[in-house]
């Protein structure tokens, strides 16, 4: 109330002082004033526009040459400047928008951020930031952020300093606080303001979890005082400003905030009792969900519990203090660091060619690219999945799921019985935890078809084989598929172990061959690997890259070897394991250190998850290619003739009771060993973290020293989505750099004495280090 | 017609019966199941496809034009045209000519066309005391007490539905139910029980004997139930092994119990299921270089005081006959869809009779016998069931699988149609 009655006294008052240039005029000044001009002008990036007889001012953001708008220092900067212009005029109301299409502001500028603690003054240049958005709050008129689009982040604090915020109701339209899940905090008033205006319990989820929320439910939160359809903002916009003009309190926010404007000591009281209670909670919760790797979300709730509620001046300046100490503070650990670094990579991940690699044993760099195909287009209209077990149901669910008609090819309509199950399991999971509505499953099942006989296949259709892992089976399989396919028509296999090439060769046209390799489970993995064959098309290549990146996949283009990228690391890293489990005989030690390392679980968890039949097929294929490692094959044979297959058969090196460890498997060590099972041994968790982290990292130089993957920082992405490395430490190679290559290099001397050659230090290892350098140069 | 339509895939869902397992499938599924399926098998593009007409009796409430509805399900493309066609128990015939007349007056290339229907779906309803009565309560003008003296006004009975099914089985000009044509029919024909019961008894054995020789493998594609157990469905509920004339002659006659002679033993009965077909003209499938189940060559419908309207096959063959001068006996095999078993039975002595040529088709000779070898070769609708939407292109595709397996080339497909029509439609074999 007190904001809006205050243009009106300023501009009255302004009046007087201005002397008129015709006194006699003076009557009709106060309706339609012609000492302003009209404004509408593109200074920078923005565009200002100033009505003098409505008295209405705009601030449109178009940064130029980016998709999206973002708040760098520079636009900060010509903001200050504009508002402080406006600020000069009888204005009314300010309006603020964005002129691009579906965005508001996609928050501040990510690299800005990260080159920070360079400048000597950088709590300075922060407090800036922060002094501009709160010159919004305190502008003499009312505000009101018109959005349409993304508001993420530094977008979201800048719209939550407006006096009002109107929303698209549209299902692009996202309102986030992320900041939290790149390691750093809202910095410019996140923490304080949305508590003050949505609520604590609502403003700890958006702020922690950096959940989003679309129109509505920010209309339901208070987060914004109107949500409409993008298309009635124009004339819903005059309506609204009416509205705000005449009696702001008939606004929604302003009336459900009744309680607290009648009764504050109600208010105040209910806050002081509930407060503690609930940040305690929420910190137990939080250290449950992600560990105490992750500095941030306590040190928000640190924030917000000295400072909640801050609807005071003095208050929010104290606050705005405080989220100053805590970004600089964050920004300086190592975490942060490599959340932001992480980041950085994903998008770029997201905006790279997907490029085909050489084979390995290829060296001419030219003669891969020749074009072998007639066709340069590849449309994809449909997709063939051949077998319904676990991975086929998943592509399958995938593909249905991005809207692409999909055949499920089985060898009985028994098989086919058991795959429906595996695809009503998936969608029943999603109906359970993502709240995918009953009408989705309904569309997406009907767009699925089963058949046990082979049909011919069209040209626009990608065939993705996913049977049983056995050479033999595949190649007759993929034998079969050819005589039903034109010859361009795409068909790729699911699978990292066994050989591409020699599936390749029982294809007459293997330019059309590929490797897809998904992980279980699909629907809630993203990442895959694609690998080419040895005459795959590049064309082809990229065309299913792209494909795969549209449905929501992290797609890692790798070379082909035994294993790819994830599953030769993995279980380099399992079978050290498996040697250490030998010498020492506890599993629980080995699981909790690696737990404590940041892994999402320990090596012995992940194999029972995985199951130890596959764990065996796996680790039997890459035996043979690799066998400088540890080999671990005759202790999963005995398990498995135990039918000890780890979780889904209740069994495994854990004994499980519905779904839940029960302690480990008691009979386990007898098996294994027999009589030396009594011989135990104790490792110091440090050193049994640095013996698997190791093999894990020798594994990884050895494949980027091979091009197995073609950047560092995509072999740490893969890493991250692919086995749960932890995010704080920024991948494998990141740690190697955190570690310093020099140390790391003595570190596998040390090991390589200790156990065995298969801790050589590589070569990629040896050069980086006589040339000084780092893994990433950033 | 000017030139021969290819008819290409064909396939069906087995026929549950009413309350059986496919009952919790809507018309729109069953239909998806369908196209989707004779789709894949002809290995079109979608995008190639030009219109989808489907025929339906009973067309569900929550899908006004069913057709568009299962075309979007199906994945078919979102700028395909759609349109439902409703010739009561010929709708999955005229789903076909339809669509042989789009593609031949130049309107459509590819056409989809078929038939579905989920009989079980049909709802029962308010009967019409409760409609007015609800109405009445609704009007807003009516003050509290006028309210109450309405309340008091219900009674029971008007809980009483009305059925869906026996509704729309019931013909609105004659009044009779499509029971009660048949019995006029054996009447007229002096048709005996147990000479129906033997028909049907056989319908069965030919049936049975047909899914044990795995004749029915290539026109079913299994479907899985929506229920709990996801059960899936691979053949037809309705034949059964066990059939015997001592099981049929105990059944009482259904439509007249005092004096009638057609029970639920010799009838078809009531079910769900769906079929699909993809069309276009012979050159067409020639270039396109597509493998045929066979040709649609000439076809008719003919109309009949609707109390007769059993008798439909034979005015509709006749007329057949006379458009491509062909006579019965060059048929190889000729389905005539088994309503009931009396129905199937006037028709074979109408064709016979010189008397009824004479009297009712304006022509001096009997149309021919029917040689009973040729007929309703794997056993018909009294076994398997009568899906009304459906059956029309189940005997489409299920002349032409036949006529391929016995390496033949002629056949007629005919049925009789509530309301006093027939069609019948001339199939060749690729």
């Amino acid at each position: 109330m007190k904001r809006s009655s205050t243009p009106n006294t300023t501009t009255s008052s302004r009046m007087k002082q201005q002397p008129s240039s015709t006194p006699s005029r003076s009557k009709n000044l106060s309706k339609g004033r012609k000492i302003n001009k009209t404004i509408n002008e593109t200074i920078g990036d923005f565009k200002i526009e100033y009505n003098p007889t409505t008295n209405i001012g705009a601030l449109t953001l178009d940064l130029k040459n980016s998709k999206v708008n973002i708040l760098t220092s520079k636009v900060l900067y010509q903001l200050d400047q504009h508002l402080k212009k406006l600020a000069t005029l009888p204005i009314k109301i300010l309006l603020i928008k964005s002129a691009k299409p579906k965005s508001f502001i996609a928050g501040a500028d990510i690299n800005e951020i990260k080159q920070i603690l360079k400048s000597p003054t950088h709590t300075k240049i922060i407090a800036q930031g922060q002094n501009i958005i709160d010159n919004i709050a305190h502008f003499k008129a009312p505000t009101v952020a018109v959005i349409d689009g993304h508001a993420l982040g530094g977008g979201l604090e800048l719209a939550l300093a407006c006096t009002y915020r109107i929303v698209s109701s549209e299902s692009y339209t996202k309102l986030a606080l992320p900041e939290v899940t790149l390691g750093i905090l809202p910095g410019f008033g996140g923490t304080q303001r949305l508590p003050a205006l949505i609520g604590l319990n609502a403003a700890l989820k958006m702020i922690l979890k950096g959940t989003a929320v679309n129109g509505s439910k920010a209309y339901r939160l208070g987060l914004a005082d109107k949500v409409i359809p993008s298309a009635y903002i124009s004339f819903e916009l005059p309506k609204f400003i009416d509205q705000v003009n005449r009696n702001p309190h008939s606004l929604r926010k302003d009336r459900s905030r009744r309680l607290r404007r009648h009764f504050p000591w109600i208010v105040a009281l209910a806050t002081k009792l509930a407060l503690k209670p609930i940040l305690r909670f929420t910190r137990k919760q939080l250290l449950k969900s992600i560990g105490p790797h992750y500095p941030a979300p306590n040190k928000v709730l640190k924030i917000i519990s000295q400072t909640y509620p801050a609807v005071t001046t003095e208050k929010i300046k104290h606050g705005l203090a405080l989220e100053r100490i805590g970004f600089l503070e964050l920004l300086k650990t190592a975490s942060t660091s490599h959340l932001l670094a992480l980041f950085h990579h994903s998008t770029m991940l997201k905006n790279k060619a997907i490029v085909k690699a050489a084979p390995l044993n290829q060296k001419s760099s030219t003669s891969h690219l020749k074009r072998t195909l007639k066709k340069s287009h590849f449309p994809i209209e449909q997709s063939l999945v051949i077998g319904g077990g676990t991975m086929g149901a998943g592509i399958a669910w995938l593909m249905s799921h991005h809207n692409l008609p999909v055949r499920i090819k089985e060898v009985s309509w028994e098989a086919a019985s058991s795959g429906y199950q595996k695809l009503l399991a998936i969608h029943n999971q999603r109906e359970r935890k993502v709240g995918q509505p009953q009408q989705v499953t309904t569309a997406e099942l009907s767009r699925t078809s089963f058949t046990t006989s082979w049909t011919p296949v069209h040209n626009e259709t990608l065939v993705i084989e996913a049977v049983p892992e056995n050479l033999e089976l595949k190649k007759n399989i993929l034998k079969t598929l050819e005589r039903y396919c034109s010859q361009d028509t795409i068909i790729a296999t699911n699978t990292s172990s066994l050989s591409i090439d020699q599936l390749a060769r029982s294809l007459k046209h293997s330019e059309r061959f590929l490797a897809i390799h998904f992980f279980n489970p699909v629907h809630r993995m993203k990442l895959v690997e694609l690998a080419p064959g040895p005459k795959t098309d590049p064309e082809l290549f990229a065309t299913v890259g792209r494909f795969l990146k549209k449905q929501n996949r992290i797609v890692i283009p790798v070379k082909a070897c035994p294993g790819f990228l994830v599953n030769r690391i993995l279980f380099a890293y399992l079978n050290e394991a498996m040697k250490i489990l030998e010498e020492t005989k506890d599993i629980e030690t080995i699981d909790a250190s690696l737990k404590d390392f940041g892994m999402p679980m320990g090596p012995f968890r992940l194999i029972d998850q995985i199951g130890l039949d596959v764990c065996a097929h796996v680790a039997q294929c890459l035996s043979k290619a690799y066998r400088h490692l540890p080999n671990p094959l005759k202790a999963y044979k005995k398990l498995n003739q135990r039918n000890w297959l780890g979780q889904k058969a209740g069994t495994g090196f854990y004994a499980y009771a519905s779904g839940q460890p029960m302690g480990v498997n008691p009979e386990l060590y007898h098996e294994l060993y027999g009589e030396s099972a009594l011989m135990k041994r104790t490792f110091t968790s440090e050193k049994i973290i640095e013996r698997l982290i190791m093999a894990m990292a020798h594994e990884s130089l050895i494949a980027l020293e091979l091009g197995i993957v073609q950047t560092p920082w995509e072999l740490d992405l893969a890493l991250l989505y692919g086995t749960g490395f932890p995010a704080f430490r920024g991948g494998i190679l990141r740690y190697i750099d955190t570690l310093t290559p020099a140390k790391a290099f003595k570190k596998f001397e040390r090991l390589k004495d200790f156990y065995g050659d298969h801790f050589t230090p590589p070569a990629i290892l040896k050069d980086t280090v006589s040339r000084n350098q780092l893994f990433y140069n950033d | 017609m000017k030139e021969r339509i290819a008819i290409l895939g064909g396939v069906r869902t087995p026929i549950g019966k009413a309350g059986g397992v496919l009952s919790d499938l809507t018309a729109v599924e069953l239909g998806t199941h369908v196209v989707k399926e004779t789709l894949a098998r002809t290995a079109i593009k979608k995008s190639d496809v030009d219109e989808l007409i489907m025929g339906n009796v009973a067309q569900p409430v929550e899908a006004a034009n069913v057709s568009r509805v299962i075309a979007l399900r199906a994945g078919l493309d979102d700028h395909l045209p759609a349109f439902t066609v409703q010739r009561n128990c010929a709708s999955g015939m005229q789903a076909i000519t339809s669509a042989a007349e789009r593609i031949l007056a130049g309107g459509a290339t590819i056409c989809i066309a078929g038939g579905v229907e989920a009989m079980s779906q049909i709802p029962l309803l308010y009967n019409e005391d409760m409609t007015a009565f609800f109405y009445q309560l609704s009007n807003k003008r009516l003050s509290s007490w006028q309210r109450l003296n309405v309340l008091m006004k219900f009674r029971p009975r008007y809980l009483k539905p009305t059925i869906g099914v026996v509704k729309g089985l019931t013909d609105p000009v004659c009044g009779l139910n499509m029971g009660q044509t048949a019995e006029v029919l054996a009447r007229e024909f002096k048709i005996s029980r147990s000479e129906q019961d033997h028909f049907a008894l056989a319908s069965h054995r030919k049936a049975i004997a047909a899914e044990r020789a795995g004749h029915f493998a290539t026109e079913i594609h299994p479907i899985f139930t929506k229920d709990k157990q996801n059960t899936l469905i691979k053949k037809d509920e309705g034949p059964r092994s066990n059939q015997s004339l001592t099981s049929l002659a105990a059944l009482k006659p259904y439509f007249d119990r005092r004096t009638g002679t057609v029970t639920v033993g010799n009838a078809c009965s009531i079910n769900d299921g769906a079929a699909a077909v993809v069309l276009m003209r012979e050159k067409e499938a020639k270039r396109r270089k597509l493998p045929c189940l066979g040709y649609l060559t000439a076809y008719s419908y003919a109309a009949l005081p609707a109390h007769r309207m059993g008798l439909g096959p034979i005015y509709a063959t006749h007329r057949l006959l006379k458009e491509t001068k062909l006579l019965l006996k060059n048929f190889d095999l000729i389905e005539i869809n088994e309503a009931f078993a009396a129905q199937v039975l006037a028709n074979i002595k109408a064709f016979t009779s010189k008397k009824f040529s004479e009297t009712y088709l304006n022509t001096s000779k009997a149309l021919g016998s029917i040689d009973e070898s040729k007929l309703n070769v794997s056993g018909g609708a009294i076994a398997l069931g009568h899906p009304v939407g459906m059956s029309g292109t189940r005997l489409v595709i299920h002349i032409l699988n036949e006529l391929q397996r016995r390496k033949k080339r002629r056949g007629l497909a005919t049925l009789c149609v509530g309301g006093g029509q027939g069609a019948a439609l001339y199939l060749e074999s690729s």
